[in-house]
This record gives C-alpha cells, structure tokens and sequence, in this order.
C-alpha cells in the first residue's frame, strides 16, 4: 500500500515538473597556458568572449571561432562587468585610478571592427553601468547622473529598450521612459545583481543576506528563487542561471552552478560531476550554453539538454 | 592693511587645511567579520566572548567615527544574526556595486592552540611586497602602528595573503574580486584571556574603531583628529589572575583587573564608570590636548592619582596597580560550615571558614586545627576571606570531628582573632544496598535477565574488585557483562554473557566492603537464590518481527502518546539484543510527568482472531520499571474505538514471552490489533528502555520440553555453611537441595518424555553426629525425579553446636556431606 502511493506521487511530480535537464558536456574554453581568467561575459552574437584577472585587472577578448586571445585592456578595474553598446560593435569598459585614496575611473570603448580604444570620459567618481539586458549598456551613471554611451540612442524616446537598471547601496533603480524609480521589493537591506527579463517586464536581483527574487518593474515580488548568488536570465526568459558558494568567513569552500525554472521552481546542478569550485555563470546566447570559470582560473562551457 | 588681512587670512586657511579632519566625499565598505554566534563564528568559553560581536562593536563605532567626519559608509552588517553574516561573494558584490574607495574587513585573532600569543596582524591581498592594489599595504602599515597604539597587544605584523597562507594565489574569499584596495584586521588576540576579557568593554572596542578612523584620515590625506584619548587598566596589587590565563610576560596581566571602577578625569570633571567584564579598562575619549588628573576608585581600595598629558590624534596610557584600604578591626567570621553539631554530614564534605577581612594566609592556616586528624589541604579563595579545608581521602565513616581556629589567625592588617572558635560535625556512617533484582527466592525468572543492585549513594567502582560474584548451583561462577556507566547514581547493572539454564537455581553473593564515592563501606554480605523459567517455546503466525522500525509509528508522532520527554523518547530496530531474525525493536523513553503513555503503534493495524483457544504475544525484554504493558485492539476497522488490555506490571529483565488470551477479550465481533503500550505507574521508573521481538499471534505453546529433569543423583554443599545464630541471628537457616534424576528417560531431548511416566523412588535425607549417632530425619518418602531442597532452621532443630554429617539415599544413590552449626 505504502510502495503504491509512493510511485503514484512520482507520477504526479513528472507531470508538473515535466521538463528535465542534462549537462551532455562540459569543457574547458580556455588552458592554463593562455592564462588564469576569470568573469567570463559574451557578445550578443555569441562569438567573443570577454574575461579578465581574478582581482578585475585587465582586460582580455577571446574569439570563439579562432581561439585567439587578445589583450585589450591592463587597467585596473578593466574586468568589473565591462559591457557592449547596443549596437555590438563596442566594448564599454572602465579604467581606475586612486588619488588620495579616492578611486577615479576613465570610461574607454574598444571599437571591433577597427580595433582602436576610445577614451569616452575621463576623471569620473562613482561610474556605474545601466543594464538594458545580460551584458548590454546604452547610458552610464556618473554620481548619479545619466550619461549616454551612444551618441544615435536618445534616452528620451519611448521604446522599451530604453528600461535600464541599477543599484544604490539598498535600492534598485529603474530607469523607464526617462523617469527614475527606487524599488526595494524584498525589504531592508543591500541589493546587489540586478537584471531584467529578456521582455523586460521582470526584475531578478539578489538582496544580500535573503536571497534571490523576481518582482514586475513595480518591485511586487513574483518569485522567490531562495539562495542563489550571481543569477542572470536565460535568453528565453524561462530560466534563472546562479551559483550557490559556501564559505567559512574566511575562504569559499564550494561553489556548484545551477539552473531554476522560473515558472516551476524546479532547479538543476549542473557541476555535481565537477570537482572545481565553479563561479560567476553566464548565458549564451541561447538556453543550452553556460559559461563560468572555475575558482584556479579556467573558463569553462556548459552544454546542456532540456528533455 | 587691507593686504596684510589678506595673507592673514590666507595663513588662516592654511592652517585649517593642515588640521582639517575631514573625509568628505569618501566613501567606505566596513565589513564587521562572521555573525550571528552560529558555527560560523568564534566563541571563548572562558570569558564568553563571541567575536562577532566585538567586530561589530568595532565596526559600528567605526561608522560613526567615519560619518562624523563626512565619509560615506556601507556597512555590510549592523545586526548580529546569522542573516546578517553574508556570503563572501555578496560581500564583495556590495563593495563593487556601490563603487566605494576602500574596504575594510574587521575581525581578531586566535591562535588556536595552548600557546598564547596577543599581536596585531593586517592582510591584505597579494605578496606582501607586492599588494593587489598599493595602497592596500599603505593601509595595512598605517592601521598596524595605530591599532597597537590603542590595543594592548604587544607587536604588529602585515602581510599579503599569497605569503600569510602560503598560497602563493589569492587566497582570502574577502577579497576576491574586490575592484578596490582592501584590508582586513585582525586587531588582537580573542583567545588570549585577559585580551578576550578587554574585548568584552565597549570602550575597548570603541579604542580600535578610533585607530582605524586614524588610518583613514591618513590614507584619504583627511588631516587628523584635534583630540586625544586617555585609557588604561586599573588592577589590584595583591591579587594575580588564574595560571589558566596564561599571561605574557612583559604584560601587567597577571595581575588580577578590578572591576566596577570609578575613573574621574579632572578638571573636565568627566566620569567613567568600569564594567564587571575582568578587564579594569578605562576610556576618555574628545579629551583636549593639556594636563589632567585622574582620580581612581573602587569598592575597598585605597583611591589612587595621577597626572596625565593628552595629545591630540593620539591616545595616552596610565595603568595603575591599586592596594586594599586598610581595616584596623579584628576579624569576624561572617560563616562556617559543616554548621555546628551537624550530624551525617557527607564523608568527604569541605569545611569552610569565611571571614569579613582579607586574613594573613600563613597565620591563619597554622591557627586552624581538626581533632581527631585528618589529611587534607587549605586553600584560599582569591580574596583570601575563605578558609577551606579538603580532605584528601574522606574522613572516617560515623566519627565526630572537632574543628578549631585559634586567635592566632591574623588578618591582613596584622590584627588577630579575638576568640577561638570551636564548631564540631559527625560524618556519615552508613553505605546500604537497597534494592535488587531479582530479589532472595525469586522464581521463572528469564535465562536472560538483566541483574540490578541499586545503592544508596553513587559508587567508587575501585571497590568492587571480588565483591561480586554469580555462581549456578555447582558453585562455578557464570562471567557476567557490566554496565559501569550508572555506578554515579549507585547502580549495577549486569548481564550474563551467555543465557543462563532454564529451570536452574543460581546465587549472586553481594560482599560487605563496597565503597562509595565518600569512601563509605557497605557492613552486610546480601546473598539471592533464584530459579529460572522453564524452557518453553512458542510458535504461531508472526504480526511483525520488529526486524524493521518502519512497520511502527515513531511513538513520538503518535496522539496517543503522551508525557513524554520528547528528545528522551525514541524507537529503533537494534541488533543489541533479539530473540530472532538481525534485529529486536528498542523502545527508549521517559515521562516529564505523573500519567504518561508511550504508545507504539503498528502502521496499519493487523487483525487477529478473537477465541478462547488463541493467544497473543510479545517477546518482551522487560526494564522492570513497574510501569503497566497494555495490548491495545480496535474493532476492525473502526479506529475510533480502544479496547485496552493489561499484560503485567513491567517487572522482570530479559526476554520473556508476554502473552494475553484473546478469548477474554469482552467485545463482539472481529479485531485488530493496534499497538503495544507502556502506561505510567505512580511507582513505576520515569525512564526506561524496553525491547520487543516477534509479535505472534494463534501462538502454540511446546510442552515437550517442560519438565528439563535432572540427569543424575546429586547432593550438594548447604548453604550457608556454617549456619545458626552466632553466623547470622537474623537467618539461622540452610539449605541442602539434592537432585532426583529419570531413571527411565534420562535424555534432555527425548521425543516420548512426556512425565507421565511413574517412576518414584524412595528418599531418605537424614542427619548423623560426629559419632554416626542419627540425630534428626529430614525427609522419607517416595519422590518424583526432580530438583529438591531442604530448610533447616537451627531454631528449630534441638541440636547442639558443632560438626555434623546429612546423608542422602535413594536407590542406589548413597552420599554424605559435612556442615557445621554454630548456635
Ligand atoms: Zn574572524
């Protein structure tokens, strides 16, 4: 009788959590030899991928197609979260400098097709960034003020591109049709990992301390997501990407990456089968490629088999 | 004019730069390490220190230090929950997002082992020459020499972690992937004592949080602070600090700190009031640079003085040492104990003496004195008020001591006692075994029976070497297991390593001489006679073979349960102990109360059939807790309904089959088994541990082995020998037994023996003199083969003392055996 009920409940979680997931292949992008890099971050196109030092120092290009790496940046701070304009033809990065301990960032582009670096501006105090999706940025803050990053973009018009987000200390800030919109959806506290959904109609951001949640651009909670740090949506805007590190206070001891269906709940570890403390995922450009690095600095990729 | 008030001004600005503490502009990440006192964290037991907490004293007076001078703060805790201590990879999140110019990491040391060390240590990410980003070594020099200049510790050290760990690679999770320079400090040692002690004060906190704000004026160029610190550790010149504190040396720390001092800083008139934390700090902080006076004071102590220069931007120490304020009365004993004539005082108990002035240890001791002698020794409590006396090796057991202290006794002050005191105390004489199991004569009982001898007092097992001893009716002793875990409540437990004989008689002597923790002694030798059950065995269909727990409802989640200490309460399939199969059922509980159930019940109940002809039972390992074993039915199918049947009172040990006849049952109509239930009695044990095996039902008892018969004639020793008044006035008696064989089937496992079987025999059991004189007939008749014993009671017998001879005859069998009565 027990036996009977137990198979018919495994039925009934079948049926609701229908689609399964398996990693077919997980290898690495880039060798010891070329260098230990960390952050991977990938084009729209799918077909570079950019990376930097474990300290964010520097900056690297790897083409996907040729394996070639290409040094475009030595700059400190080169690999926080470097982004590419709308367009794709330009990748947007920050250079730091430190001046009676102050930090000073110079905003540079590295243009693809002539390959030439751009200083966009000079001397900027808290630059910042504004995410419109993964990895693409139309306007950066400066002290809280909204810059262009492209000259053909009006931030003006009304186009649903023109929804970018960031974060200040324990707010989100929601840029939408030109007005400025302070969130905190989950409560008190630090948000940190902001992003929209590929529609852009969601938020997924991370309160430090609570967890990872998704709310609709007026920060009414949707989803909770539970612990899950670094999270990013996939192309199709069905699945959160993250990572779960643990630590001891002192060093991270694990790290696995995993995916959770937004609409479900139900969540996949796609590195049980790998040693490696595992960091800092991202997308491809479609649902069945993830990047990351692991904690001694190789870049892997994950391919993976929705069933 | 007009250009001379222009470089006058200007000379003013000049100068307002130069000292200008600001941090406008700047902003910070201070992460205050660890929280939330969970495993993540560090504690010290000794002085209940967390080191959450003093970082985040630290931290958050650091924030306020910070934002009275105009930085900007992101704190990544101001609570401390574990919620509140954030991953590593969040914590770097924030400082990254938030674009702050520098992080700051606050934590203290341990170093983990016996070796006590207390110095300040900075790291940082990178080689040590070398850092990720300079200015995190820049940092790390300035808040090495500030912090020493404010903790007590002894020396400095920074260091890159590549170097620190020897990692040669990044290696502290705080900063990894940090995109600005960094630091962490671990600002002194927590598991150095007398440091944990001072990082229990506030103050103390607030000093680092001073020097870190210092750090970062410098590194920001921010100018420096106009005013300075006073502090220091006020301790007591007579009194030194526990060995266990392991104070360093080239420290004043092995001088005990004074608590609840009363610091005033003059002429602010500025009080600091001390806590009771054992660290004696003291803390002024916005003192203007100039000459002060400090005036010590605490409860007892002669008030002490000083005069102190403070510096601005810099903090300025004055330790003291104070002294008792001397008392000129003479001594008065405020206590004593054991209190005056107190009888059955412990054998082992201490004597104290408490006097109201700190006395002259040596003077005191020699005036102290204990009639009759007694080793032991004296000691002191810190404050020297309290004289007490530990004997070495107890006193002797119901002996009157007399307890004297002299006028010689002198206090500190050099005054004497002005009267002897004299206070006497009779110690305890008794030790007794006050119960057993099985008791003298008990019968059926079970060949694997769990023995229990429980005492007054917890034991000394030392004691018991010999004192013991378990013998069949031969006299061979049968080896025992003992449970020596509850000789500190005066209990023996043991279990014979192999079943023992059905249907045999066995003795446990019990010896005089056992000692208790107070090294009193038991004055009587007990000794029990028992038989165990006959062999039966049974066999039916089998409701469940406790081979797994599964099969039962854990008694805990059961309604029916009720009164029980829940994280006491438990059951388990063990292989400890079985009658069949790998594994029995262990039923551990215990009742918070007066009327509690452990009710353990079967998944689904199993339905039985109710006749006159048919039985039911439990192999039960019993506790002999005298608490009541129920079989609880339910009509079929109506599980509303109870039908409570009583089986025993739970006392016995070792497995015995418990059966009920279902046929007695007053219900009508079909049932089904529900569960097995341990109801609370008012004498019963409120703890317990009971097994079960094979629950069966339709049960068939064998017979065939009913009657195990001797095999051959015997006679054996009496017992006790020798025996009458003068051996023991309250039991005159012996016993003789003898054995009567079959002489027709003598074979144990002979299919056709089924006793019916006439096969008497004529028996003569008479008593000779020295002489050969017959003196008495004890028995003289036809006997059935079987096990035969014989009391004589010397009261009742009309015989003299001395030696004489019991003769046995029965057909063929002829033997003779010696004893003697001492009347
Ligand atoms: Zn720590």
């Amino acid at each position: 009788m027990k036996k009977l009920l137990i198979i018919f409940l495994v039925v009934c979680v079948y049926q609701i959590y229908g689609q399964n997931v398996k990693v077919i292949d997980d290898k690495p992008v880039t060798t010891l030899k070329e260098g230990k890099y960390f952050y991977p971050i990938i084009s729209q196109d799918g077909k570079l991928l950019l990376m930097s030092k474990e300290n964010r120092e520097g900056l690297w290009i790897k083409d996907l197609s040729t394996g070639r790496v290409k040094n475009i940046s030595n700059g400190k701070g080169a690999g926080l979260e470097p982004v590419f304009n709308i367009e794709g033809n330009e990748i947007l990065f920050r250079e730091d400098k430190i001046v009676n301990g102050k930090i000073f960032s110079t905003l540079k582009a590295y243009n693809l097709k002539t390959q030439k670096i751009n200083l966009k501006e000079d001397n900027i105090r808290d630059l910042k960034f504004l995410k419109n999706k993964n990895n693409v940025s139309q306007f950066y803050l400066k002290q809280n003020e909204i810059q262009k990053i492209s000259s053909t973009i009006n931030f003006s018009k009304t186009t649903s591109e023109e929804i970018a987000v960031t974060i200040d200390v324990d707010k989100i800030v929601l840029y939408q049709n030109g007005v400025k919109k302070y969130l905190a959806p989950a409560g008190e506290g630090y948000y940190i990992w902001p992003s929209l959904s590929p529609d852009k109609t969601k938020l997924l951001f991370t309160l430090a301390g609570k967890g990872t949640f998704v709310s609709d651009l007026n920060g009414n909670i949707l989803k909770k997501i539970g612990y899950a740090n670094y999270p990013t949506w996939s192309p199709d805007g069905n699945w959160i990407l993250f990572m779960k590190d643990l630590d001891d206070g002192t060093v991270i001891t694990s790290s696995e990456i995993y995916i959770a269906n937004i609409n479900t709940g139900k969540y996949f570890n796609l590195t049980e089968n790998q040693n490696e403390i595992s960091l800092y995922p991202i997308w491809g450009i479609t649902n069945d490629e993830i990047y990351y690095n692991t904690d001694s600095g190789v870049i892997r990729k994950i391919k993976i088999q929705f069933e | 004019m007009r250009k001379l008030l222009l470089i006058n001004f200007l000379i003013l600005i000049l100068t307002y730069n130069i000292n200008a503490q600001s941090l406008a502009g700047v902003k910070v990440c201070i992460n205050p390490g660890h929280g939330g006192n969970d495993s993540d964290d560090r504690f010290i037991p000794e002085t209940g220190f967390w080191e959450s907490e003093g970082n985040l004293g630290k931290g958050l007076h650091l924030k306020k230090l910070l934002e009275n001078l105009g930085a900007t703060v992101i704190m990544t805790r101001v609570q401390n929950r574990s919620v509140d201590d954030l991953q590593l990879s969040q914590i770097v999140a924030i400082a990254n997002s938030n674009n702050v110019d520098y992080f700051h990491s606050i934590h203290s040391n341990a170093s983990g082992t016996s070796t006590k060390v207390n110095y300040t240590l900075i790291l940082f990410q990178g080689r040590t020459t070398a850092p990720t980003y300079a200015g995190s070594l820049v940092m790390a020099n300035y808040l090495a020499d500030n912090i020493l200049a404010t903790n007590r510790t002894t020396r400095k050290m920074v260091a890159g972690d590549f170097d620190f760990y020897g990692t040669g690679q990044a290696y502290l999770g705080v900063f990894k992937g940090l995109n600005m320079p960094g630091t962490l400090s671990e600002g002194s040692f927590h598991d150095y004592i007398p440091e944990s002690f001072r990082l229990k004060n506030d103050y103390y906190l607030k000093h680092e949080a001073y020097a870190i704000a210092r750090s970062f004026l410098q590194y920001f160029k921010g100018g420096e602070f106009k005013t300075g610190i006073i502090a220091g550790i006020v301790r007591d010149l007579l009194e030194k600090v526990p060995s266990s504190y392991s104070p360093l040396s080239g420290t004043y720390d092995n001088y005990k700190t004074i608590n609840n001092i009363k610091v005033t800083l003059l002429p602010t008139n500025k009080i600091y009031n001390g806590d009771n934390n054992n660290n004696g700090f003291y803390f002024f902080d916005e003192v203007d640079p100039g000459e002060y006076k400090l005036i010590f004071e605490a409860p007892q102590m002669r008030p002490d003085t000083v005069t102190i220069v403070a510096k601005a931007n810099q903090s300025v120490f004055s330790d003291r040492l104070l002294s008792l304020n001397p008392i000129l009365d003479p001594p008065k004993i405020l206590s004593y104990s054991p209190a005056d004539s107190l009888n059955e005082v412990s054998n082992v108990s201490k004597i104290n003496v408490q006097f109201d002035i700190r006395m002259n240890p040596d003077e005191t001791q020699k005036a102290f004195s204990i009639t009759p002698n007694v080793s032991g020794s004296l000691t002191w409590d810190s404050e020297f008020k309290i004289l007490t006396f530990t004997p070495s090796k107890g006193y002797t057991q119901g002996t009157k001591y007399t307890v004297k202290i002299s006028t010689t006794a002198k206090t500190h002050f050099g005054i004497n006692l002005t009267q002897n005191k004299i206070f006497t105390f009779k110690t305890r004489s008794q030790f007794n075994l006050i119960s057993t199991y099985p008791k003298n004569n008990f019968k059926d009982l079970s060949t694997t029976l769990m023995f229990s001898l429980r005492f007054d007092n917890a034991l000394d097992g030392t004691t018991l070497s010999g004192k013991i001893s378990l013998t069949d009716s031969l006299g061979s002793s049968i080896p025992v297991t003992v449970n020596q875990s509850r000789y500190n409540v005066g209990i023996i437990e043991f279990e014979p390593k192999q079943p023992l004989n059905y249907n045999s008689l066995y003795r446990l002597t019990i010896k005089d001489g056992i000692g208790d923790i107070e090294y009193v002694k038991t004055i009587k030798t007990d000794v029990i006679e028992f038989r165990t059950e006959k062999k039966l065995t049974f066999t039916g269909f089998i409701v469940d073979n406790f081979e797994n727990e599964n099969s039962w409802v854990w008694p805990n989640s059961n309604p029916n349960t009720k009164g029980q200490i829940l994280d006491q309460t438990s059951f388990f399939a063990t292989s400890d102990k079985k009658i069949n199969g790998q594994y029995s059922g262990k039923l551990e509980y215990a009742f918070s109360g007066s009327n509690g159930i452990i009710e353990l019940a079967l998944e689904k109940p199993v339905k039985v059939v109710k006749s006159n002809q048919n039985e039911f039972g439990v192999w039960v390992f019993g506790d002999n807790s005298k608490n009541i074993l129920e079989y609880r039915f339910i009509p079929e199918g109506n599980s509303s309904t109870e039908i409570k049947v009583t089986v025993d009172s739970v006392n016995w040990t070792g497995w015995k089959m418990k059966k009920i006849n279902l046929g007695n049952i007053l219900f009508n109509g079909n049932i089904e088994f529900k569960s097995i239930d341990i109801v609370q009695t008012i004498n019963g044990e409120k703890k317990g541990k009971i097994f079960f095996d094979d629950c069966i039902t339709n049960i068939v008892t064998d017979v065939k082995n009913k009657f195990e018969l001797p095999t051959e004639f015997s006679l054996e020793q009496n017992y006790p020998n020798p025996f009458g008044n003068s051996v023991n006035s309250d039991n005159p008696k012996t016993t003789i037994r003898y054995n009567i064989p079959n002489q027709i089937h003598n074979s144990v496992n002979d299919e056709n023996n089924s006793g019916a079987i006439d096969n008497d025999i004529y028996v003569t059991l008479k008593i000779y003199d020295i002489l050969g004189n017959e003196v008495a007939t004890l028995v003289n008749q036809h006997q059935k083969p079987g096990l035969y014993s014989y009391e004589l009671n010397s009261r009742k017998i009309n015989l003299s003392s001395g030696v004489y001879f019991y003769r046995l005859e029965a057909g063929n069998f002829v033997a003779v055996k010696k004893m003697i009565l001492m009347k």
